[in-house]
């Protein structure tokens, strides 16, 4: 039975962010190692699928990408909630973007699940002369909001699966961890293999 | 003897006594006599000297005499010497005139001069030398008469080619402003639309402006020096070795004016305007030159020598097209090459080699714009954002929506900005390059073109091409997009441009010029069409991957231990991706395809939820399993009603009916045709009894399993 999926672990991760600042292409650079160069906004809501190996363990990651334009924003909220990790994007090239994390990173605390994983990202990396972000203030915010961070390009394909792969073990972690905690709690799912439960239990804490 | 001398002595006696008689007397006589003597040797002398005096007087007499008549001689020779003189002086004084005629240019005059010397005054001194040198000088100098008015004409014939560039400008200039008088008048009176220029209705309209293109004040062309040139000719009965010399000498200054190549650029096509204003002011004269003249210049010559020049300025200029690259160019080497068959036409020049080569220039333009355009509509399509358009005031929406073919849904005045339109930019900037590929075809027409009905097939099949290989197989080559949001923008867009292609084929059947009737029909429409079911197939496949990808993570528990209080995550989240979905990316689909989408993607929820169970690695089911199952149908249902879509609930009905039997506490009832196609009509008749089977098995006691399991 447990042979049917294909997969040990399902992890839901959530990508947020100013219209434009390549989280879609962040995502098809992460799930089909594939860059496209024109501008395509995300309408509404988009998911994406890919399975990792994490410590020998097949992760399954569905990750949703949410359209940055403020109108589609009554459908993107709904997503917070049943998401594992958090991806908070910005564009290393456009300060405003940049400004706007700390209203994406106030959603995030008001709608999703407490203790969920965060990380900071900071896309176009490779487009040195139209910087205006410095690595180091994204350290700085980053620091100050108690999330790791790490600048990245999709064009370039730099840090990408770093940092799908950074947060995905974070999380993976904190599951186990979880679990743990709760089998030396209760222990009454002994039945069942502890890895699938854990898949299980993973769904269900969003 | 004796009787002598007695005779003598009597005879002298006798004389004695006379003697002595006469003695006296006779000494008196002797006196006298001696006096007579005395005065006649005297008279003797004086005679003698008279006469001396005399002879010596008459010899001077005889002198004189014959001086005279010597003199007399001479003066008649001197007459007749000065009569002759004066003949040959008129004579020579004539020749000199005509010398003199010459050098003052008067040709005629001098030639006439030369006629009266021939035919007059030659004759009358004809003995002399001089006169047969004149006489064997009048050819020559007839000769020098026509060699000046040849210099004259060929001077002449300089002139009038340095001045045919000006003289065509002017023939433009005036074939322009008839143009422009034309239009006056169309727009006064719209009826006089049908008269084109040179029609005989423009014509007699256009008549009362006077304007001669050979006399004006930017050019005066003077026959005068080829009239009497001609004139020349006629008198010296050359006329017709005059003809055939000035056709060659025509034809020679053709071959000049069309002996170089033409360079033309895409910004610089002056040297056509040249090369045409040339061959322009050179047919003028020629014309003019057979309409001031009688039998000079023969019709057939003139019109040779145009359809020879016209030939050859199509030879020069074909290859010259090669550097053309614009369209814009083409269309501006179409404007002079019009003007140039309009004039020509004015001067009753055949122009069916020119309309021709009109048509060669006007598929290479069609050529040039289809490459123009293709390349536009790419540009269009592929830096599209594949987004509705947000319109946020009325005056852009104006600007939009007189561009596009679109048929709003609202009523401008109820229109509440911000608002979105259905089709995504792309679509009213290939509206916006479709109406200007449409006005270029017919710009080509503006004024003069006489192969209406080419425009029109042409303009109908290449927009046609352009519509399918750019606009539509560009949107379709993006269907491989994986975007979803992306492929429903193309749908969208792809039902836009068949419904432009609807009004396409009206507006090219109403603005076709040609009089053939008919409706217009686009291949373009039918390929809209059908692409649209592409477009929705890829949508299909791309809901369906997402709603596998969303199954996948369904993780039922076929041996659950309990019932579920909620209906499974995945499903949960399944039903709100596809409100969102519903909401947002497919929102702007018609009605019909949103339907069919809904329709499609809930039958492979359903067909997919059933697969498993259904799963050869799922050996056993048991009631909680089915419950669960139960409970996810139900809310899968609810969800489908929420849609208020009257087709779609039927869809679960096979799901419905084969979880109903395994609910049922009879399985028995599947097995009879009766309560079957009254219950469970709906089930597949193999998966109905595998499921009961694995119900069967999961239900047994744990004995039972644990039999099984060490079996299996």
């Amino acid at each position: 039975m447990a042979g049917s999926r294909n997969y040990d672990f399902l992890i839901k991760l959530l990508l947020i962010g100013d219209s434009g600042v390549g989280k879609s292409c962040c995502l098809l650079r992460f799930s089909e190692d594939s860059f496209t160069p024109s501008f395509i906004t995300t309408i509404g809501i988009d998911f994406k699928i890919r399975t990792i190996e994490l410590d020998g363990k097949r992760v399954k990651l569905q990750i949703w990408d949410t359209a940055g334009q403020e109108r589609f924003r009554t459908i993107t909220t709904a997503y917070y909630r049943g998401a594992m990790g958090i991806l908070l994007v910005y564009d290393v090239t456009d300060e405003r973007s940049f400004n706007n994390i700390r209203t994406w990173f106030s959603n995030v605390e008001q709608h999703a699940t407490e203790g969920v994983n965060k990380i900071l990202i900071g896309n176009k990396c490779d487009w040195e002369e139209k910087r205006v972000v410095s690595t180091e203030r994204g350290q700085q915010l980053a620091d100050e909001l108690g999330i790791p961070f790490m600048e990245v390009s999709a064009k370039s394909n730099i840090n990408v699966e770093k940092a799908f792969f950074s947060l995905a073990t974070d999380i993976k972690k904190r599951i186990m961890d979880t679990a743990r905690a709760e089998e030396k709690a209760g222990g009454q799912s002994s039945v069942v293999d502890p890895s699938r439960d854990n898949g299980n239990m993973g769904g269900k804490c969003c | 003897m004796d009787e002598l001398d007695r005779f003598s002595s009597e005879r002298e006696s006798e004389i004695e006594r006379l003697c002595n008689n006469n003695h006296q007397d006779f000494v008196s006589s002797v006196n006298q006599l001696l006096n007579v003597r005395r005065g006649t040797v005297d008279l003797t002398e004086e005679i003698l000297k008279l006469n001396q005096s005399i002879q010596k007087s008459t010899d001077k007499l005889v002198e004189q005499k014959k001086a005279l008549v010597d003199s007399r001689d001479v003066r008649q020779n001197i007459d007749e010497a000065t009569q002759a003189l004066r003949l040959c002086l008129e004579v020579l004084g004539l020749a000199n005139r005509v010398g003199d005629l010459l050098k003052q240019k008067k040709h005629y005059a001098a030639l006439r001069t030369l006629d009266e010397l021939q035919n007059v005054h030659l004759k009358e001194v004809m003995q002399y030398d001089v006169a047969d040198m004149i006489q064997k000088s009048v050819p020559a100098m007839q000769g020098m008469v026509k060699e000046a008015v040849m210099t004259d004409l060929n001077s002449w014939l300089y002139r009038i080619r340095e001045s045919s560039v000006l003289l065509g400008q002017v023939a433009f200039d005036q074939t322009e402003l008839r143009r422009r008088r034309q239009k006056e008048r169309i727009e006064k009176s719209p009826y006089l639309r049908s008269f084109k220029l040179n029609s005989a209705i423009e014509l007699v309209l256009d008549e009362r402006e006077e304007f001669d293109v050979l006399d004006n004040e930017n050019v005066n062309i003077d026959f005068t020096p080829l009239f009497e040139c001609l004139h020349i000719h006629e008198a010296l009965g050359e006329r017709d070795e005059f003809r055939v010399t000035y056709a060659n000498v025509r034809r020679q200054q053709k071959e000049l004016l069309l002996s170089g190549s033409l360079t033309l650029s895409n910004e610089d096509i002056s040297n056509l305007n040249k090369l045409l204003e040339d061959i322009c002011g050179f047919a003028i004269i020629e014309r003019a030159t057979m309409k001031k003249t009688i039998s000079f210049r023969s019709a057939v010559d003139v019109d040779e020598l145009w359809d020879s020049m016209c030939k050859k300025a199509i030879n020069i200029i074909t290859p010259a097209l090669d550097n053309i690259t614009q369209a814009d160019a083409l269309l501006r080497i179409k404007n002079v090459l019009a003007l140039f068959i309009q004039t020509m036409d004015s001067w009753d020049y055949s122009v069916e080699a020119l309309d021709s080569f009109l048509l060669v220039l006007f598929e290479k333009y069609s050529q040039r714009l289809k490459m123009e355009f293709s390349a536009d509509f790419k540009e269009i399509v592929t830096s599209d954002d594949y987004m509705p358009m947000p319109i946020n005031s009325l005056e852009e929406y104006d600007n939009v929506v007189n561009v596009s073919w679109y048929k709003p849904d609202k009523e401008r005045d109820q229109l509440e900005f911000p608002i979105v339109l259905p089709f995504s930019q792309m679509y009213p900037l290939c509206c916006i390059d479709i109406r200007n590929f449409l006005n270029k075809y017919y710009f080509f027409s503006d004024e003069y073109f006489t192969h209406q009905s080419a425009i029109d097939e042409e303009l109908r099949s290449s927009l046609d091409e352009l519509l399918c290989s750019q606009v539509c197989t560009s949107l379709v080559e993006r269907l491989t997009a994986k975007y979803l949001g992306q492929i429903v923008q193309i749908l969208i867009n792809l039902e836009q441009f068949e419904y432009a292609c609807h009004e396409l084929e009206m507006l090219l059947a109403e603005a076709r010029q040609s009089n053939h009737g008919g409706s217009i029909s686009l291949k373009a429409t039918e390929r809209f069409r059908s692409e649209k079911k592409t477009a929705e197939k890829r949508i299909f496949e791309l809901v369906n991957s997402k709603i596998d990808d969303l199954v996948e993570t369904a993780e039922y528990d076929w041996m659950a231990t309990k019932k579920l209080e909620e209906p499974s995550e995945y499903l949960q989240q399944m039903t709100l991706w596809m409100r969102n979905i519903m909401s947002s990316t497919l929102l702007g689909l018609p009605t019909d395809i949103k339907g069919f989408i809904y329709f499609d993607a809930l039958s492979h929820i359903a067909t997919s939820i059933l697969a498993l169970p259904m799963s050869d690695s799922v050996k056993k089911i048991n009631k909680n399993a089915v419950a669960a199952l139960d409970m996810d149908i139900r809310y899968l249902m609810e969800f489908v009603d929420s849609l208020n879509e009257p087709l779609l609930p039927t869809i679960f009905e096979e799901l419905r009916q084969t979880i109903d039997l395994l609910q049922s506490d009879n399985a028995e009832e599947f097995y009879s045709i009766d309560t079957r196609m009254r219950r469970y009509a709906s089930v597949n008749p193999i998966n109905g009894p595998v499921l009961l089977e694995k119900l069967v098995i999961g239900s047994a006691p744990v004995s039972r399993l644990a039999r099984f399991r060490q079996g299996g």
